[in-house]
């Protein structure tokens, strides 16, 4: 949370802001006619420019194959912006935006477009003052990668000139095992040093996921609890009603655990896991996470059989409407074993969760959309109020991370009356209700860190191997064991199959109701 | 009276304040949410700005949820008397939400003493809550009342001082009263804050921010008695550039920096009606920035003179209203540290 130091800073720059403030440069995006520009990337730039962050020398120039002029794909971004922007589309803000976005029409692999984008960008460093600094985002897909980043060091893109900087942003997945993500990193810092490369998980974006530490340790009341002696277990879920949607070939080759798991929900589960870090900087933060995931137990298959489950949907209902099974959404395989589904139990091999089991469960076409940890604590000794007849069941914190952005915390009341009647009640704090402002989409906060300099919420190279560590045992045991456990089925707009019902119920547990 | 009271609410009894908000949030048919972060007091003398005062609020707390306690003071009136009034101002935070509401009391004091204003007030603070405090007044000259004490944030509007020099005295006295680390929150120092931002990011600029430390003429043209808003401005380049006063004789201010360079600076007012600011102009021997805004344009229009050439950058204007100060000012950031250095580096001038 704290960036690099950045050289000759501007003593005008000191308070304006409680975050730090973006350095100018030139963001270019690879990919620039993709859905993740049109819908997430420009909007953030956009609400950044629109709140007064985005320097004003800042150019975005997108690099894509497809032919348009400046014009045209301004054009479109101010309709993408129309309808995804969350702060809608101001003319007046859009006007000096609009200006500042460029288009350099090229093949990846065409060196003559490398040769001119670099020429673009010393001009526009000339003309604007932006000294040099270079963001790329790479919103392209992996196979792309390597043409891309050879190109950009054969051209001298990525060296800095002194005083300056050149970064760059690679989106997931970061590789599809162990493996491919060593190669495909082994790729990058060959042009990029691992403090220039920035693996973004948009999840870490989140206002909700960024609060996880400072309820967690700006709170005296939660801390001490924070343990084995008094959590009994922690389920973490990630539920949607959309299927594949137009994801099909993708999503076949990679499935829940590579899609949601290996980024998405072990980041959430370090962030609760996680020992305090030292201070505020983004290794100490990220030493920290990497501790957890490595602490994370690696299952045999046999383990995997016992404790982790796979399944895919088949038709159903979901919102009222039927819904084909995944084997027949557009370019699936019909035969497809990949999951849409995963629900596993992990521990945390270390002191503070030693006998802790943490459920994780993920899937599609799921009755409804959420994403949420819940911290479930031990129950209250078994006398007095808590009797088996009563059967209180424990307290319970749930931090929502989306949608409905908040923390709620079940806990036990005396109904008003002169019986003893005792009633569980929830304690809610909502974004949405106690601060009007909308919160920054995940994206514009993620790109201002980039610009600033503060890696904090970018995965690092270490942590992204040790969770692919853990994911390859499951994968393996799926993949390449002789005797895989099975696939299982769910109907569409159910929570699942019920072999992960029975996976807590062997614990004397079950999943919370969203 | 000049106002409407049915602008405030329910008229109810000063002890039955508790009891008939409880009532309110009963009898009220939808499901709705009350929120509070902070109790926002405002004090204003007189009853003409009570009805402003409230749609302020009704805006306000869509941003910021707040018991909101209004508090309209008229020593002069035969007295001692307090009437109260009680609303809720509800919005939808989002389509299909539960609606959610913050609370309004008004309180008109009747020829009351400061002590009686102030006990009133306290005893209607939603306990635990911070208690933010906007001074619609001349500062008080001797602060003695228990009230500020138990101020977190005090908010005033420099611009509308009377005498500089007597304010800021007064100032330093309530900030010495505080037992809570008051902070300051001065509107007319948020009013400047996108000219300030603005001029902040042309000296982003390479070439424009090494020729920070040898700026010689600073010109602030203002609108019409915004001397003091104008001198902050200066005195916030002096402050962060490390500059001193050697002389003032107003409107012009000699800085001299801390390699001996002196810095002309003239606060001009604009002989046209005009914006807050109107314009802003830095000199070195190798660089110039023309910083304008136009009659009610929203965008600041800046033009740097560089000794590669020339180049044209636009910035956001902001917001004057008091609704965009306040939501700009409850927003927390390090901005109050800035703030104090310059304001220590503006009380060198009087």
């Amino acid at each position: 949370m704290n960036p690099t130091p950045t050289p000759n800073a501007n003593p005008l720059r000191e308070g304006l802001s409680n975050r730090a403030l973006p350095r100018p440069c030139n963001v270019v995006i690879f990919g620039a006619s993709g859905d993740l520009t049109f819908r997430k990337l420009i909007p953030a730039l956009y609400n950044i420019q629109a709140d007064g962050d985005l320097p004003s020398t800042t150019h975005i120039l997108g690099f894509a194959r497809r032919e348009k002029s400046d014009e045209s794909f301004r054009n479109e971004l101010a309709e993408g912006l129309s309808k995804f922007s969350r702060s809608g589309l101001n003319s007046e803000v859009w006007q000096d935006f609009s200006k500042r976005i460029h288009y350099h029409r090229s093949e990846f692999s065409d060196e003559k477009g490398y040769q001119s984008l670099a020429e673009r960008l010393d001009r526009f460093d000339e003309e604007h003052g932006t000294a040099g600094n270079r963001l790329f985002y790479l919103s392209v897909s992996p196979a792309e990668f390597e043409g891309i980043l050879s190109k950009l060091a054969q051209f001298g893109l990525n060296k800095a000139k002194e005083g300056c900087w050149a970064r760059v942003i690679v989106e997931k997945p970061f590789g599809k095992d162990r493996a491919t993500a060593h190669e495909l990193n082994e790729m990058v810092s060959q042009v990029f040093a691992e403090q220039d490369t920035y693996r973004i998980d948009h999840y870490l974006g989140k206002e909700t996921a960024q609060n996880i530490m400072v309820l967690r340790f700006a709170n005296a009341i939660f801390e001490p609890l924070w343990n084995h002696r008094y959590i009994d277990h922690i389920q973490i879920t990630a539920a949607e009603p959309m299927g594949v949607e137009a994801r099909g070939p993708y999503y076949d080759s990679s499935g829940a655990l590579r899609d949601m798991v290996q980024n998405h929900l072990t980041q959430l589960l370090c962030l609760v896991a996680m020992e305090p870090p030292t201070d505020l900087h983004a290794d100490s933060i990220r030493d920290e996470k990497l501790k957890v995931v490595r602490s994370m137990r690696k299952m045999s298959p046999e383990e995997v059989a016992k404790n982790v489950v796979r399944g895919q949907y088949s038709a159903g209902c979901v919102g009222g409407k039927d819904v084909p099974a995944y084997r027949s959404e557009d370019r699936v395989n019909p035969q497809s074993l990949t999951e849409t589904y995963v629900a596993f139990k992990v521990h945390v091999d270390n002191w503070r969760w030693a006998g802790v089991p943490f459920y994780v469960r993920v899937g599609k076409r799921l009755p409804k959309h959420g994403t949420e940890i819940a911290v479930f604590f031990k129950e209250t000794p078994g006398v007095l109020f808590n009797s088996e007849q009563a059967g209180l069941g424990p307290n319970v914190l749930v931090i929502r991370i989306q949608p409905n952005e908040g923390i709620s915390l079940l806990m036990h009341s005396k109904r008003p009356g002169a019986q003893l009647c005792i009633e569980s009640v929830k304690m809610d704090f909502q974004y949405g209700t106690s601060f009007g402002k909308p919160s920054p989409e995940a994206y514009e906060r993620l790109l201002l860190d980039a610009m600033s300099g503060d890696a904090t919420l970018f995965a690092r190279r270490d942590e992204v191997d040790q969770a692919w560590a853990f994911v390859d045992c499951i994968e393996h045991a799926w993949h390449q064991h002789p005797q895989p456990p099975p696939m299982t089925f769910y109907p569409a707009g159910s929570w699942g199959p019920k072999e992960a019902d029975e996976l807590l119920a062997a614990d004397g547990r079950s999943w919370r109701r969203l | 009276m000049p106002f409407d009271p049915a602008i405030l609410g329910f008229p109810v009894g000063l002890d039955q304040i508790a009891r008939q908000l409880k009532a309110l949030w009963e009898t009220e048919g939808e499901a709705k949410t009350r929120a509070s972060l902070v109790n926002f007091a405002v004090y204003t003398q007189g009853t003409e700005t009570l009805e402003e005062y409230t749609r302020l609020i009704a805006q306000f707390v869509r941003e910021h949820s707040c018991r909101a306690i209004l508090v309209g003071d008229c020593p002069q009136q035969p007295g001692p008397k307090i009437s109260a009034w009680i609303q809720a101002h509800c919005h939808l935070n989002k389509a299909g939400a539960k609606q959610v509401c913050s609370e309004q009391i008004t309180l008109l004091a009747e020829g009351v003493s400061e002590e009686g204003i102030a006990n009133a007030l306290m005893s209607n603070l939603d306990y635990d809550l911070p208690l933010v405090l906007w001074w619609q007044a001349q500062l008080p000259p001797a602060p003695s009342s228990p009230l500020w004490s138990r101020v977190d944030r005090l908010l005033f509007d420099s611009a509308s001082w009377t005498d500089p020099a007597e304010q800021l005295h007064r100032l330093h006295l309530l900030k010495a009263f505080s037992e809570t680390r008051m902070a300051l929150s001065d509107l007319n120092w948020t009013r400047s804050l996108p000219l300030r931002q603005a001029a902040a990011q042309c000296f982003d600029t390479p070439e424009l921010l090494a020729s920070l430390p040898s700026i010689n003429r600073l010109q602030i043209t203002h609108g019409k008695g915004l001397h003091l808003s104008a001198l902050l401005v200066a005195c916030w380049f002096g402050a962060q550039i490390g500059w001193h006063v050697i002389a003032h004789d107003k409107p012009s201010i000699h800085f001299r920096s801390p390699t001996g360079q002196t810095i002309h600076c003239d606060l001009r007012e604009s002989p046209e009606p005009a914006p807050f600011f109107a314009s802003l102009h830095i000199h070195t021997p190798t660089t110039s920035l023309a910083l304008e805004r136009e009659d009610d344009a929203s965008l600041f229009r800046a033009r740097l003179t560089l000794p590669s050439g020339p180049r044209e950058l636009h910035f956001s204007a902001g917001s004057e209203t008091f609704k965009g100060l306040l939501v700009q000012e409850m927003t927390p950031g390090e901005r109050h540290r800035v703030y104090r250095k310059t304001l220590a580096l503006a009380q060198t001038l009087f």
